[in-house]
C-alpha cells in the first residue's frame, strides 16, 4: 500500500524501471481512448451518442414530411404509419421536426462545447503554467464569473438580445459556461509547472508557448476531452432551458422548442404524450451518453479510480483449495 | 533456550493482477520471529519487502492477492479470521508502522481523537480519562510534550508525526510490530533519535519488531536477524552478529554491503551492483540474481538454488562458501 | 488573517457584481429601457416614467453620474419600482417570494446533497457490489432527464390525472399564510411534486462526485492506518474516509445553495410557485427591468455571501485551511 511492488500496478510496464524522470510521459491518450471502448458504460454512452450524431447527419434523409410546409396536416394524430411519432396540434409532423430538431440541438450542443471548451483551456493552462500576474487577474475573473448565478445570468443576457437566434444562443451559453472548467485546468497545469520533463524543457532553452503546447497539454487531453463532453450536456441542456422559456427565435426546429409549443398547445392536456415525449427522452438519452461516456474516461484516466484487477478464475479455484484467500 | 516463536510466515506467495498477468511480488518467503526479537528485512525498492510487510497485516492493496502460503500471528492463522476478530486481532496482538509518517494521519483529526478512535475501538468501556491518562503516558514515551494532543497532523514535523505514530502502535502493548522503513523519509538526526526511542521501547516493553528498510548498516545494527530480499524471494537470513567476514554471504548481500560508502580516509571508492533487478514479467531461469552475479557458475541459469542452511545463516545459492568470497572463480 | 482576507475578497465581489449589473443594461446595444419607453408610450403612468428614468438614467448625464446616482438609491434600499406590479417597490416583491424559494429549493437543495452523498459514500466502499452497480446506472439516468419535462409528466400525472396533488401554487386560494399546523402542511403537500422532481433530477450528480471522491481517499494511506488499527468499518468509512471525501463536494454545496436563492425558473414557472424564479421568469417574460435587476443582484449577493459563509466553514472543517497563506 505505502510502496509499490515490483510488479508496476499502472498497465504502463513495458519499460524497465530505468530512470526516465526526465523523459515527458508519452501523451496515452490514444491508448486510453481505446481502453474507454472497453468500458462496457462508456460503450453503451458511445452507442447511444452515435446513433444520435447519425440522425443528425442524415435528417434530410429521414425525415418524412417536407419542415417547411407548416401546418398543412391534421392536427393532433396519434403516431400511425403515415405519421411515425404522430403530428402537433398545429398540424405539423414530429417525426420529422424531431429528426431536424435533434441536427439543431446537436449542433448547438457541440458549438458550445468548442467555444467552452477552447477558453476554458487556453485561460486554465496558460494562467496555471505561467502563473504571475497573468494568473492572478484570470484567476479572478474566473472566480467572479462562478459566484454569478449562471442561469439567471444567462435569462438575463438573452433577454436583452432581441429574437436571439441559434448563433446568440450558442455564444451566450459558451461564453458563460467556461470558468469551472478554467479552473480545474488551471489546478492540473499548476502541478507541471514544476515537473522534471517540464524543467527539463525550460532549461532547454524552448519558449513557454512551445512548452505548453508540446509538454504540458498532451498530458491533459483526458481533463480536456472531459471538459468537452460535459460543455456539450450543457449546451443541450441550456438551448432546451432558454427555447422552452420562450427565449430566442421559435423557428428553427430544436428540441427545446418542440417542448415549448408542445407546452404552449397544451399537448399533455389533450392527451398528445406523442408530441411531448420524444424531445424530452432525446435530451435525456443524450445526456444519459455523454455521462456514461465521461464516467468511462474518469474510470480509465485516472489511476486511482482504475478497477482493481480479479485474480482468473481457474487461479482463483485453485488457491481456495489451497486454502490461500485473497487479500483486503 | 526454548524460543516462542510469534510470526510464523511459510511459503508465502504474493502477486498482484495486471494487465499483463500475475506478477509475483513475494515469492514463496518463510521465516519466523520469535518472542523480543527484531528482524530486519533489506532489499532495493521493489523487492517486496514492503509486499510482505503488508501480507503479514492483511493489509494488501486491490489487485494484490495471497497466493500461497500462510501466516501464523501469535499462533493464529491471519488469513483465516473472520473480519471482526481480525479487526480485534490487529492493534491488541499485532501492529503496525507505515512508511509515510505524513500521510498515515487523518488530516482532519487530533492526535487526541486518533488515540481515542484506537482504544474505544478495542475497549469499548474505556472513559476519557483514562484514554487522555494514556495517551499522555505514550507521548511521553516517545518523548513528546502531551500539549501536542490537541495538535493536528500538520502542526508537526514529520519526525514528530513518526513518533506520534510509533506511541499509536504501541498504545494497546502488542505482541508484535511491523515497522514499514519508519524513518526513511526523515533526515539524519531524527532518524537516529527514531532509532534510539523505537530500540528503548522495546527493551522496556517487549515486543518483537520486523523491521524494513532499504538501508543494510541500519537493520544490521539494530537487528538481531537479518533478511535479505531480491526481486521477491528471501535470499540470506543470518544472524546480525554472525562474522560478516566469514564469506557466508549470498552474493547480492555482498553486493549490498560494498553499495556502502565508508566514511574511512583513503578507502576504495564505492562499487554499485552492476545491472538492474529483472521486472517480474521476465524473470531470469534458475537463480534470479545471475545475471548481475560476480560469481555466477553455468548452474546458477540452470536450476532454482538450494536453501543451504547452517547453523547461524541460511542462504539460497548454488555456490560454495569458498566460490561466495569469490576464490574459486568461475565466470 | 485569513478571515480578513476573505471578508475583503467578499465585499470587493459584491461591487463587482452591483456594478456588474448597472452596467449590463447599458452595455447592451439600443438602451432596452428606451425600447420599452417607446413601446408603452402612454400606457404607463408619468410618474411610473420618472421613475423609471431615473432609475435607467434616461437622461443625458455622464455614466459616472449615473453610476453615483445608482450607487445612491442601492445604499437607501431602494431596488426600484416594478413595471409590472406597479407600484409595488422591487424589494417587497422580492421579500415575499423568496421564502417559497428557500423553503421549495433550499430544503430540496440539502436533502439531494445529503441523500446523493450518502449513496456515494456507501456505493464507493462497497464498489463493484451490487448496490453499486445499481445506484450508478439509475442515478446517471435520472439525473440526465431535463428537470422541466420531468416535471411537467409528473404535474400532468399526478396533478392532472390523477388528482393527488394540487396543480398550482404554495398554498391553497383563500388562505393567508400563518404558523398554523393546517397552513404548513397545505404548504408542504403543494411542494411535494415540484419538490420532488427537482430532488429526484439532481441527487446524482452528488453521489457520482461522492462516490469518485471517496474510492481516491479510500487508497490513502490515513485509511489503510485506520483499518490496521482494528477501527470499526462504520468509524473508518464516515469519520475517516467519507470525512476526508466529502471536502470538495462542500464547496459545490455552497455553490448550489446559492442557486438555490435563485430560484428554480422553470419548476416555480411550470408550478405558478410564488418564488423568486418565478418572479424572474415573469419578469423576464413582460419584460419588467427594474424587478429583473432586483432579482439579480438578490441572487448575486445571496450567492457570494453563502461563499463566503463556506469559506469560513471549510476552515472549520478542514484544519489545514487557513493556516496556508496561499489558500486563497
Amino acid at each position: 500500500m505505502s510502496d509499490q511492488p515490483q510488479a508496476p500496478v499502472q498497465p504502463a510496464a513495458s519499460q524497465p524501471a530505468l530512470p526516465q524522470k526526465i523523459r515527458r510521459p508519452r501523451p496515452q491518450w490514444l491508448q486510453t481512448l481505446a481502453r474507454v471502448f472497453r468500458e462496457p458504460k462508456a460503450l453503451i454512452g458511445f452507442i447511444i451518442l452515435a446513433l444520435f450524431i447519425l440522425i443528425a447527419i442524415f435528417a434530410p434523409l429521414l425525415a418524412t414530411h417536407d419542415p417547411m410546409q407548416e401546418g398543412a396536416l391534421p392536427p393532433l394524430q396519434p403516431p400511425s404509419k403515415q405519421f411515425l411519432f404522430g403530428t402537433t396540434g398545429y398540424g405539423d409532423d414530429v417525426f420529422t421536426q424531431w429528426v431536424y430538431a435533434t441536427r439543431t440541438s446537436l449542433s448547438i450542443g457541440f458549438q458550445v462545447a468548442v467555444i467552452a471548451t477552447a477558453l476554458s483551456v487556453i485561460l486554465g493552462v496558460y494562467s496555471g503554467f505561467k502563473g504571475g500576474k497573468v494568473d492572478a487577474v484570470v484567476n479572478w475573473v474566473t472566480q467572479v464569473m462562478l459566484v454569478l448565478p449562471g442561469y439567471p445570468l444567462i435569462i438575463m443576457i438573452s433577454s436583452y438580445i432581441p429574437n436571439a437566434g441559434s448563433e446568440a444562443i450558442v455564444w451566450v451559453l459558451g461564453l458563460t459556461s467556461w470558468p469551472g472548467a478554467a479552473r480545474m485546468k488551471r489546478a492540473q497545469a499548476m502541478t507541471y509547472r514544476t515537473r522534471d520533463f517540464v524543467l527539463a524543457a525550460k532549461l532547454g532553452g524552448f519558449s513557454d508557448f512551445r512548452n505548453m503546447l508540446a509538454e504540458v497539454f498532451p498530458n491533459m487531453m483526458s481533463l480536456v476531452f472531459n471538459t468537452f463532453i460535459s460543455m456539450i450536456s450543457w449546451g443541450i441542456f441550456g438551448e432546451a432551458f432558454l427555447r422552452f422559456l420562450g427565449i430566442g427565435s421559435t423557428h428553427t426546429p430544436s428540441w427545446g422548442n418542440m417542448l415549448n409549443q408542445a407546452q404552449n398547445g397544451n399537448a399533455l392536456m389533450q392527451g398528445a404524450w406523442w408530441w411531448f415525449i420524444p424531445p424530452g427522452l432525446s435530451i435525456t438519452l443524450v445526456i444519459l451518453s455523454l455521462t456514461l461516456i465521461n464516467y468511462g474516461i474518469d474510470e480509465v484516466s485516472n489511476p486511482r479510480l482504475q478497477k482493481p484487477l480479479k485474480l482468473p478464475k481457474a487461479l482463483r479455484r485453485k488457491l481456495q483449495a489451497a486454502a490461500g484467500e485473497e487479500g483486503m | 533456550m526454548a524460543r516462542r516463536p510469534v510470526v510464523e510466515v511459510e511459503h508465502l506467495s504474493v502477486g498482484y493482477m495486471t494487465p499483463r498477468g500475475l506478477a509475483t511480488a513475494v515469492d514463496d518467503v518463510s521465516f519466523t520471529i520469535y518472542e523480543n526479537e527484531i528482524v530486519g528485512v533489506v532489499g532495493e525498492s521493489g523487492c517486496g519487502k514492503s509486499t510482505l510487510a503488508n501480507a503479514v497485516m492483511r493489509l494488501l492493496g486491490p489487485g494484490a492477492y495471497v497466493t500461497g502460503g500462510r501466516i501464523r500471528v501469535d499462533g493464529q492463522d491471519v488469513y483465516r479470521m473472520q473480519p471482526e476478530a481480525l479487526r480485534q486481532f490487529r492493534w491488541t496482538t499485532m501492529s503496525m508502522v507505515f512508511q509515510s509518517a505524513m500521510n498515515v494521519l487523518n488530516p482532519v483529526k487530533t492526535v487526541a481523537s486518533h488515540f481515542e478512535d484506537t482504544f474505544l475501538a478495542h475497549v469499548p468501556n474505556m472513559s476519557k480519562r483514562e484514554i487522555a491518562d494514556r495517551a499522555a503516558e505514550l507521548l511521553r514515551l516517545v518523548r513528546i510534550d502531551p500539549s501536542r494532543l490537541r495538535s493536528y497532523p500538520h502542526e508537526l514535523s514529520g519526525g514528530m508525526r513518526q513518533r506520534v505514530v510509533i506511541a499509536i502502535a504501541i498504545a494497546l502493548s502488542p505482541r508484535f510490530v511491523i515497522m514499514d522503513e519508519p524513518t526513511t523519509a526523515l533526515d539524519v538526526v531524527v532518524q537516529r533519535s527514531i532509532l534510539e526511542s523505537i530500540m528503548e521501547l522495546q527493551g522496556q516493553i517487549g515486543f518483537s519488531v520486523l523491521f524494513i528498510s532499504h538501508d543494510i548498516n541500519l537493520v544490521t545494527a539494530i537487528s538481531n536477524r537479518v533478511g535479505v530480499m531480491y526481486a521477491g524471494r528471501l535470499v540470506e537470513l543470518s544472524e546480525a552478529a554472525f562474522d560478516a567476514s566469514g564469506g557466508f554471504h549470498h552474493p547480492y548481500t555482498q553486493g549490498l554491503l560494498r553499495a556502502i560508502p565508508k566514511l574511512a580516509v583513503g578507502e576504495d571508492e564505492i562499487e554499485g551492483i552492476p545491472g538492474s533487478p529483472p521486472s517480474p514479467f521476465d524473470m531470469p531461469s534458475g537463480c534470479s540474481f545471475h545475471p548481475r552475479c560476480p560469481y555466477r557458475k553455468p548452474e546458477c541459469s540452470m536450476r532454482k538454488p538450494p536453501l543451504v542452511v547452517a547453523e547461524n545463516y541460511q542462504v539460497e545459492c548454488h555456490l560454495t562458501p569458498a566460490e561466495r568470497r569469490g576464490e574459486l572463480h568461475v565466470h | 488573517m485569513y478571515y480578513i482576507k476573505k471578508l475583503g475578497n467578499f465585499i470587493l465581489l459584491v461591487w463587482v457584481a452591483i456594478t456588474l449589473n448597472f452596467l449590463l443594461p447599458h452595455l447592451m446595444p439600443g438602451n432596452p429601457m428606451e425600447a420599452l419607453v417607446a413601446k408603452s408610450q402612454g400606457k404607463i403612468d408619468p410618474v411610473v416614467m420618472h421613475a423609471l428614468a431615473l432609475q435607467f438614467g434616461i437622461n443625458n448625464k455622464p455614466l459616472w453620474q449615473k453610476y453615483i446616482d445608482y450607487m445612491t438609491q442601492l445604499l437607501h434600499g431602494n431596488l426600484g419600482v416594478s413595471i409590472t406590479y406597479y407600484p409595488v417597490h422591487v424589494s417587497t416583491i422580492i421579500g415575499q417570494s423568496l421564502p417559497w424559494t428557500i423553503i421549495l429549493v433550499g430544503v430540496t437543495t440539502v436533502l439531494a446533497f445529503l441523500i446523493g452523498t450518502l449513496i456515494g459514500i456507501v456505493a464507493a466502499w462497497r464498489r463493484n457490489k451490487l448496490f453499486d452497480s445499481l445506484m450508478g446506472p439509475l442515478w446517471m439516468f435520472m439525473g440526465s432527464v431535463p428537470q422541466f419535462w420531468l416535471a411537467l409528466l409528473l404535474l400532468y400525472y399526478f396533478g392532472f390525472q390523477l388528482g393527488w396533488f394540487p396543480q398550482m401554487h404554495s398554498y391553497s386560494a383563500g388562505d393567508a399564510p400563518s404558523f398554523t399546523w393546517r397552513f404548513l402542511g397545505d404548504a408542504v403537500w403543494h411542494s411535494i411534486l415540484p419538490g420532488f422532481a427537482l430532488l429526484i433530477t439532481t441527487i446524482g450528480g452528488w453521489m457520482l462526485a461522492m462516490r469518485n471522491n471517496m474510492i481516491q481517499v479510500v487508497s490513502d494511506d490515513f485509511v489503510a492506518f485506520a483499518k490496521a488499527r482494528g477501527l470499526r468499518p462504520w468509524t473508518v468509512m464516515m469519520s475517516y474516509a467519507a470525512r476526508n471525501a466529502v471536502l470538495p463536494s462542500v464547496t459545490q454545496f455552497a455553490i448550489a445553495l446559492g442557486y438555490a436563492v435563485g430560484g428554480q425558473i422553470l419548476i416555480e414557472e411550470i408550478f405558478s410557485y410564488p418564488g423568486i424564479g418565478y418572479q424572474l421568469s415573469q419578469a423576464v417574460i413582460s419584460q419588467d427591468y427594474p424587478l429583473m435587476q432586483g432579482i439579480f443582484l438578490i441572487i448575486a449577493v445571496v450567492m457570494l455571501f453563502v461563499n463566503f459563509a463556506v469559506d469560513i466553514l471549510y476552515a472549520r472543517m478542514d484544519p489545514r485551511v487557513g493556516t496556508e497563506e496561499a489558500s486563497a
